[in-house]
């Protein structure tokens, strides 16, 4: 896909995400983008494991662009100390096709309403899950067993509880069935 | 005791133990000979005629020297290992950076648009073939986990250390000090040079010791100007070096002509490892001087005829220019025809700290983010900007002039 193109469908997601008055920090954007290339909605990005999950350095780094280009703007929030982006003019010249920018939201949309109340410690663990249990599946050709999952997730963020883990399993059925 | 020591241009001696020799001796490790580290950049540059085999030793020389380093720090403490689960990470470190770039494909990043499928990168077809050649059982035959390397050349690491996956990929990662270094020094070019000596002393550690969560790869602050040196000397490669206009006109080409040449299987690569190693610099400009007589993109690469810019914005282009760059390149399609121009992207950050976190350990041992606005352990970094430059070429060489001239026009009318 064309970096503009791309450019775009992120400005579609942080765009949609605001009108829903959801806190948009940069794990949400790099979790969001994942669980929709998941669900079969690809924009190209390359993902791999990071401090905070599943991460794409690609992703990272087209939203430097388009904070630098004045696409997004990337600012501290100001009741904490993460970050938070906003959305800022839209590109101008239309990139994705109408109806390929109609679907795109509605694939964020159906996404958002399935994870929007999560906290980021909560995408962080989900979006965990989810990939180390996708990587299992490729190498053993099976779905891994819960318990698997649940073994690999303590070993890469430790510092949650058991409680944490089997939530961010179980929800994470109703985000990638 | 090493069995074998190379001489390296950018390292010096750089140490081999007896099945690490084997490996460099495989077939796949031995096809990186023939696969340039920065494709047709030679015909630019022409000392930089290097391969990824010389890289992947550098690599995998850097990635040791890190590893020691934090061990010296404390890592096997930090991970509670053992004296042998510590050499078991250092030799499967070592293999993963020996091997993380066996999957490239004909001049390197040049065609990687070609590669099996879209969900195929290089790193995936390196592990593909760890997994599937004479290299797996080299590894096994010492006791190294293949699975792990794997991982590590792609970056899942469910079962290894986040730590080790930061070094191999990660802000500060061997591979970029490596390429950097060596594909300056290659090039003839002074901008790649940065302090390796002294980043590599300054990692670090972060958390400290009393957290239970896993370690990751932090910097002292004493390191800070030369992770500077690291940042600018990318910066510098990619808008002097890797984004060229030559040199990205040759990578369009290369492109074309490789998937001419792949015709037969559907314009990319194969998907089965046998069949992708025969592919090499050597193999892919074989076919593409079969090609010459029938298609123009390769005959503009055996003749060095590349296609010319005619248009370009600046690195960073403002909302106007990139505005201009747009209605430039619909006015030159409607006026030549489609087929008559090229449009080409160049995108690169220089570094990622706005949008991800990095630590840096300042001298009153507290931990401060890389991007913390009010404090920037580096405000030199901060202020980087990415390269975001647009071009367009002709690709009939006649009509090269005219175009330009529209160009100017268009620019000096303010349309």
């Amino acid at each position: 896909m064309d970096s503009f193109a791309r450019f775009e469908a992120l400005q579609v997601l942080v765009g949609t995400a605001h009108d829903e008055s959801l806190r948009v920090g940069r794990t949400h954007v790099q979790k969001w983008v994942y669980f929709l290339k998941r669900l079969g909605y690809d924009l190209g990005y390359r993902f791999v494991m990071h401090h905070y999950g599943p991460y794409s350095f690609e992703l990272a780094s087209d939203l430097d662009v388009m904070a630098s280009l004045g696409l997004i703007q990337v600012r501290r929030h100001e009741d904490d100390d993460g970050f938070e982006i906003i959305p800022r003019d839209n590109i101008g010249i239309a990139f994705l096709t109408q109806s390929q920018r109609q679907q795109w939201e509605d694939n964020v949309k159906a996404l958002l309403s399935k994870v929007r109340k999560r906290p980021t410690k909560d995408l962080e663990l989900m979006a965990t899950a989810d990939f180390v249990g996708d990587v299992r599946k490729r190498l053993t050709g099976q779905t891994p067993e819960k318990q698997t999952v649940f073994d690999l997730l303590k070993t890469i963020k430790p510092g949650g509880s058991e409680a944490d883990y089997n939530r961010a399993i179980e929800e994470l059925r109703q985000v990638v069935p | 005791m090493a069995a074998e020591i190379i001489r390296d241009p950018v390292h010096g001696f750089v140490e081999l133990e007896p099945y690490e020799v084997k490996l460099v001796d495989s077939r796949p490790f031995r096809r990186l000979r023939h696969i340039k580290q920065l494709g047709l950049t030679c015909y630019v540059w022409p000392g930089a005629e290097h391969s990824r085999f010389g890289h992947s030793l550098g690599v995998m020389h850097l990635a040791t020297r890190v590893f020691d380093g934090l061990v010296g720090k404390g890592l096997s403490t930090r991970l509670s290992w053992n004296s042998e689960e510590q050499e078991r990470w250092r030799r499967t470190l070592r293999a993963a950076a020996l091997l993380h770039d066996l999957g490239h494909p004909p001049f390197s990043h040049a065609t990687q648009a070609l590669m099996p499928d879209d969900q195929t990168h290089h790193e995936e077809m390196s592990a593909g073939i760890v997994r599937s050649t004479e290299i797996e059982g080299i590894l096994k035959a010492v006791g190294v986990d293949v699975e792990e390397v794997c991982e590590l050349i792609v970056g899942e690491a469910p079962a290894v250390p986040q730590v080790l996956v930061d070094v191999l990929s990660g802000d500060f990662d061997v591979d970029r000090m490596d390429y950097l270094a060596r594909d300056s020094l290659f090039a003839g070019v002074p901008y790649g040079s940065f302090d390796s000596d002294r980043l590599i002393r300054c990692l670090t550690l972060y958390p400290e010791s009393s957290s239970k969560d896993p370690p990751v790869l932090a910097l002292e602050i004493g390191g800070i100007h030369a992770a500077e040196g690291l940042i600018l000397a990318r910066y510098f490669m990619f808008s002097q070096v890797y984004f060229n206009k030559v040199r990205r006109s040759y990578d369009i080409l290369l492109t074309d002509a490789m998937k001419k040449v792949l015709s037969a299987s559907g314009g990319r690569y194969p998907s089965s490892v046998d069949d992708y190693l025969a592919w090499d610099d050597r193999s892919a400009w074989r076919a593409i001087e079969g090609l010459a007589g029938a298609c123009n993109s390769a005959h503009r690469l055996l003749n060095r005829s590349h296609y010319r810019r005619v248009h370009e914005t600046r690195e960073l282009p403002e909302a106007s220019e990139m505005d201009r760059f747009l209605r430039i390149l619909a006015g030159l399609k409607d006026k030549y025809g489609q087929d008559h121009v090229i449009q080409d992207d160049a995108v690169q950050a220089p570094h990622r700290f706005l949008t991800s976190s990095f630590w840096v350990r300042e001298l009153d041992r507290r931990f401060t983010p890389l991007d913390n606005p009010e404090e920037p352990p580096s405000r030199l970094i901060l202020s980087l900007k990415p390269i975001m430059q647009r071009r367009v070429y002709a690709t009939v060489d006649d009509e090269f002039d005219e175009m330009r001239e529209f160009c100017n026009s268009f620019l000096t009318e303010g349309a």
